[in-house]
């Protein structure tokens, strides 16, 4: 009986401890709003005072206060002398904008996660790559995670912002709003096919006889490579990724491929399917299937890893890969990834999609103290030429070199740092052209991009807001299921479990949202 | 008779035996395949002997070994310093529960063994880490959450209970401070309670993937185990952080598989060389009682 | 006079009490900071979180999350996986680490004894992504056991199926935890006074007839608290068995998504703190009340063996 009273006191003290800490934790919440309100204020003197003078930006870091500015990004990191060239490009950042960056690489694989926990605990970081394949765009604006960029685009990052076309930024608008900084580059995209030429050659496969003829319908073209292949070389495998091969089918997904909800590109009445759920892509799943089981795709060894990569590549385990995005001179890169020459060529017909031109962006936080200064950082990573390729190719002379007509090779230390992700750090037409590319790959690009058969969707971007607990829901399901479905290993039995399971998480809810938002959109054009 | 007499003995030995062995057979798989020629291994498949002995992998683990060492250099800081630190704490507060007289007795243990039953979860934890400590990304986010673990202090305490109350009294009545007598008398006496707890609160440390996972994104600041988990999915943490084939090794297979084994190795090791200096306490410190001795 | 004297005792005592209180002070607040603050973060729970707004000031929803983690397919899943689970480590686990408590007792030799207890205690000091790296030399798809089934002409690969795994997951834990569990009870049973087991073999009892009458029921408190201390534990698991060693493999979810893993991978995959924060309520919540209950049960049975 007496212990009986005693734990209920402990027990009393211990629930008024809890309120304590609870009232305790508010109160810091509130002087951290109260920040927030600062933060406002503050924001808005640098800005009058930048208004003064936005001509030269060297000037200007004389008056500008010193700051810290901490920028996430994914990319095949770690690389070893990373270090060494992050504080080279800290140099001219400290000079001409008077900030430091806090450099937060992060491994392609562990990227989108890492990102949701930061964005989700409400930790202060000022920019983060983002786009519709990771980081989604789309859901984390519709969490409030990201600060709008209209003014401050204009205010602080004119040139770059006048760079892109303005129908691309419309692209990027939610509600209205943009929410993202574009890293221009490709956006008519469509997934790139290709395979070591040294196979090609002696297989005796022309990759330009199937250039821009594969969908799921017609995955059977590639057989008889891989078929001839596999023969001689059980080690080498099919290679594909779902997030990466979502424009190959004939649908536009709308939130990311992991989300259910698409539209068909001849569709003229754009309406919205749950892309799983139709013909093309169960089609593409059964392909998968069959292949595994005759052998093509070495699920065994593959099934224990997260995601296929380059590495891979270079032990000689890849036979054929279809993912990224085609782009003239990719076959370069490729070759650089892949450690040997490399030829390829487009999937299927690129379109220029709202999800090509979101592929690529950086947005800033919610939760940036110096969101004005994030800014003037983008518009100096898009502007100048000699910073943009310090980070992306490293040290001059050391990680690259430039030959005698301007071509990018490789320095005598290159492994040391090549992350091979230029699309990543900021405009991709700035980067040196690397040798083996046609000395004037960046217009090519832009003219294809110009070139490109416009979606019906464009200009159409998702605000995920009301569905936001079932995106959660559903991009989980996908995360327990796309492994198996790219690798051939789930049944038909399985697959349609799948579909159930997204349709208790919500897939219709979500597609009747999208349909309403795009009905909406679709009145407002007309 | 006499082989009656020894028949259930030979069964005890039997079943012991072929348990101990069935603990060692994965660290002998492991090592020998960190031994085994990479294309032979690839070809073959693993083996409980190593095949076409060599010593590639740690060749090639050990060359310019920059990330390496500074894992290793981090982990040794964390766990040895931790170690220290979280003795110290844990041997202090067992000390004052293991006493009888002490006035808050019963609400200090409810105080601390109410969390090993009830917690706020990993979300609320994460976000006082990260949000409010700013703890992310320092060396001190490896070590401050498992300064007090309470089933560490439960064992510690269980232990200091034997130790005779007239020991203590006898040395009150010698004047002498709480204090005094706490790291005069009680520690040396509980040598082997705190050995035992010493060597599982070192474990604690050097094995712990959980806190890097959540809170390390800084390369420098990556401990062994948490370079080991993300060379599971990726070999290439492991050959970016080198990249390069020591000298005399340029015609060989990148021994990717082999590589992954020799790391497992050298994670482990330390441990199992540490473990035969505690083990004369074990026994004897490793007594478990009531939360409400 | 007497009065000073019992002023001055009452004053060393309250010094005493100080001192005393000083020597557990750190680590009361490293508790305070790194499990009582949590607790206050319980709240979040009840929250529909919105970034733009901050935790704070996000709209309150009522048991919203819980209720969307209860309707979803995955609730039955992740109980039934995490109490399944448990259940069996809790009983397999408890009557092997007795049963081999016994057999090391039986050992007489220091020396041999140690030698086991060497070997038994080597699993126990690997992280579980070791033992994940070994579970990947036998069943990986150039292990050992994967080419034992080979050479057999069968082509098993365990990554995709899942009915093996809790097979393998049993064992697993078992095997890693099996050293440490033994020698506490090992420890338990050489506390027991030697006068009992040298009156009862005067009597004439054999071994048998030892352990059941006199091992079994003075190791009994023991018993009773490391089941009850695991029984609190019921609603949580070893994250990094559940984790590692299947290797996040999906297709594998069905059978080793445990309830933490889950929250873990609701925050790191929906990044959904409200829900992830409302199944680590209801985690904890559970816990408590099984701890709590099974006590009283113990102490109606029999009031020495309870944990509190």
């Amino acid at each position: 009986m007496r212990r009986g009273t005693r734990l209920t006191k402990t027990g009393i003290l211990a629930a008024i401890l809890i309120l304590t800490i609870s009232l305790m934790l508010g109160a810091c919440g509130n002087k951290d709003k109260d920040k927030d309100k600062d933060k406002e204020n503050a924001g808005s003197s640098p800005a009058s005072s930048a208004n003064s003078g936005p001509s030269g930006s060297a000037s200007a870091a004389g008056d500008l206060p010193e700051v810290t500015l901490t920028w996430y990004f994914p990319g095949n990191f770690p690389q070893p002398e990373q270090d060494k060239v992050f504080a080279e490009v800290n140099k001219i950042v400290k000079q001409k904008l008077n900030a430091t960056i806090d450099f937060k690489p992060i491994a392609f694989g562990d990227y989108d996660q890492k990102m949701k926990v930061v964005i989700a605990s409400g930790e202060p970081y000022d920019l983060a790559f983002t786009s519709n394949w990771i980081n989604n765009y789309s859901q984390n604006v519709a969490k409030g995670a990201f600060l709008p960029l209209d003014d401050l685009l204009a205010q602080y990052a004119p040139k770059s912002y006048a760079a892109v076309p303005a129908n691309f930024w419309d692209a990027t608008r939610v509600n209205g709003k943009i929410y993202g900084y574009i890293n221009y580059q490709i956006s008519a995209r469509t997934p790139e096919v290709s395979t070591a030429k040294s196979l090609a050659d002696k297989y005796g496969f022309d990759i330009n006889s199937i250039g821009g003829k594969l969908s799921a319908d017609t995955m059977n073209l590639l057989e008889p490579y891989i078929a001839a292949v596999k023969k001689d070389h059980p080690e080498k495998a099919f290679i594909t990724s779902l997030s990466q091969i979502s424009e190959m089918f004939t649908f536009e997904s709308i939130s990311g491929i992991n989300i259910p909800g698409a539209v068909f590109f001849n569709d003229d009445t754009l309406k919205v399917v749950n892309q799983f759920e139709t013909d093309e892509f169960k089609k593409f799943a059964a392909v998968m299937r069959d292949w595994n089981a005759k052998g093509y795709m070495n699920t065994k060894e593959r099934i224990s890893k997260k995601q296929d990569d380059w590495a891979d590549a270079k032990a000689g385990k890849w036979m054929i890969n279809i993912g990224g995005a085609y782009k003239p001179g990719g076959d370069v890169l490729a070759t650089s990834l892949g450690g040997e020459t490399y030829v390829s060529a487009p999937a299927s017909t690129p379109h220029l999609t709202t999800n090509g031109i979101i592929a690529t962006m950086h947005a800033i936080s919610r939760t940036s103290k110096n969101p004005e200064r994030a800014m003037m950082l983008l518009e100096l990573l898009n502007t100048d030429k000699e910073l943009f390729n310090l980070l992306n190719f490293g040290i001059k002379d050391d990680h690259f070199k430039l030959n005698d007509e301007g071509f990018m090779v490789a320095g005598p230390n290159q492994q040391a740092y090549n992350p091979q992700v230029p699309w990543m750090f900021a405009s991709n037409f700035l980067a040196y052209v690397q040798e083996g590319m046609p000395k004037t790959v960046w217009e090519d690009t832009i003219k294809l991009n110009e070139a490109a058969a416009p979606s019906n969707l464009l200009g159409f971007s998702f605000d995920a807001e009301p569905v936001k607990a079932e995106i959660g829901k559903t991009s989980a399901v996908f995360d327990e299921y796309y492994r198996g479905i790219e690798l051939g290993i789930t049944t038909e039995e399985k697959y349609n479990e799948f579909l159930k399971k997204l349709k208790n998480a919500g897939a219709d809810k979500m597609i009747a949202e999208m349909q309403k938002q795009i009905d909406a959109w679709k009145a407002t054009k007309k | 008779m006499a082989l009656r007499a020894k028949l259930p003995k030979i069964l005890i030995h039997l079943v012991l035996i072929l348990f101990g062995i069935l603990c060692i057979i994965p660290l002998i798989s492991i090592i020998s395949v960190s031994l085994s020629d990479e294309t032979t291994i690839l070809k073959n498949g693993y083996s409980l002997l190593p095949q076409g002995l060599n010593l590639h992998a740690y060749a090639y683990v050990l060359y310019k070994p920059v990330q390496l060492l500074n894992a290793l250099k981090v982990s040794l800081l964390v766990s040895v310093f931790g170690t220290v630190v979280s003795l110290l704490v844990s041997a202090g507060i067992s000390y004052v529960l293991s006493r009888e007289d002490y006035k808050y007795k019963n609400k200090l243990s409810f105080y601390v063994f109410f969390t090993m039953l009830f917690n706020g979860g990993l979300v609320p934890t994460y976000m006082l880490i990260s949000k409010y400590l700013h703890l992310k990304n320092t060396l001190w986010v490896l070590i401050l959450p498992y300064l007090a673990i309470p089933w560490f202090i439960l064992i510690l305490r269980t232990f200091m209970q034997k130790i005779p109350h007239s020991i203590i009294e006898s040395c009150m009545i010698d004047g002498a401070s709480e204090l005094r007598i706490f790291f005069r008398i009680i520690l040396p006496l509980a040598k082997p309670g705190l050995a035992t707890v010493g060597l599982f609160t070192l474990l604690q440390y050097w094995n712990d993937w959980w806190l890097s996972l959540l809170y390390i994104e800084k390369e420098s600041l990556v401990p062994l185990q948490f370079m080991l988990y993300r060379m599971i999915n990726n070999i290439e943490f492991l050959t970016r952080s080198t990249n390069m084939m020591p000298p005399g090794m340029n015609n060989v297979v990148v021994p990717a598989e082999t590589a992954r084994m020799a790391m497992a190795i050298l994670a482990a090791g330390p441990m199992l060389a540490v473990f035969p200096f505690f083990q004369k306490y074990f026994v004897s410190g490793l007594t478990v009682g009531a939360i409400k001795g | 006079m007497a009065k000073a004297t019992k002023n001055r005792f009452k004053n060393t005592q309250h010094k005493k009490s100080l001192q005393l209180t000083m020597l557990a002070l750190p680590a009361m607040v490293a508790i305070f900071v790194f499990s009582y603050i949590p607790m206050a973060g319980i709240f979040i729970a009840f929250k529909n979180v919105n970034y733009e707004q901050g935790i704070f000031r996000s709209p309150w929803v009522g048991f919203d999350n819980f209720n969307f983690f209860f309707t979803s397919s995955d609730a039955w899943t992740v109980v039934r996986n995490t109490l399944g689970y448990n259940i069996v480590f809790i009983a397999v686990g408890t009557l092997l680490s007795i049963i081999f408590a016994l057999l090391l007792n039986e050992i007489m030799s220091r020396k041999v004894l140690k030698a086991y207890q060497t070997m038994f205690f080597f699993p126990y000091f690997f992280s579980w992504i070791i033992v994940a790296y070994m579970a990947y030399s036998f069943v990986g798809p150039y292990g050992i056991v994967s080419g034992w089934l080979e050479d057999l002409g069968v082509n098993f690969d365990f990554y995709t199926e899942t009915w093996i795994w809790p097979f393998l997951l049993i064992f697993i834990n078992i095997w890693k935890g099996l050293g440490y569990t033994s020698i506490i009870f090992y420890a338990g049973i050489l506390g027991i006074s030697q006068e009992y087991f040298e009156a009862a073999a005067i009597d004439g009892a054999n071994q048998f007839q030892m352990i059941r009458k006199i091992t079994i029921p003075l190791l009994m408190p023991l018993i009773t608290i490391m089941t009850l201390l695991s029984i609190g534990k019921i609603f949580y698991s070893d994250f990094g068995l559940f984790f590692f060693v299947p290797r996040e493999i999906g297709q594998l979810y069905p059978v080793t998504q445990v309830i933490d893993t889950y929250v873990y991978r609701m925050l790191r995959q929906s990044g959904d703190i409200g829900m992830s924060s409302a199944v680590g309520l209801f985690q904890s919540l559970m816990g408590f009340a099984v701890v709590l209950f099974s006590n009283y049960l113990v102490k109606r049975v029999n009031e020495e063996n309870k944990l509190f």
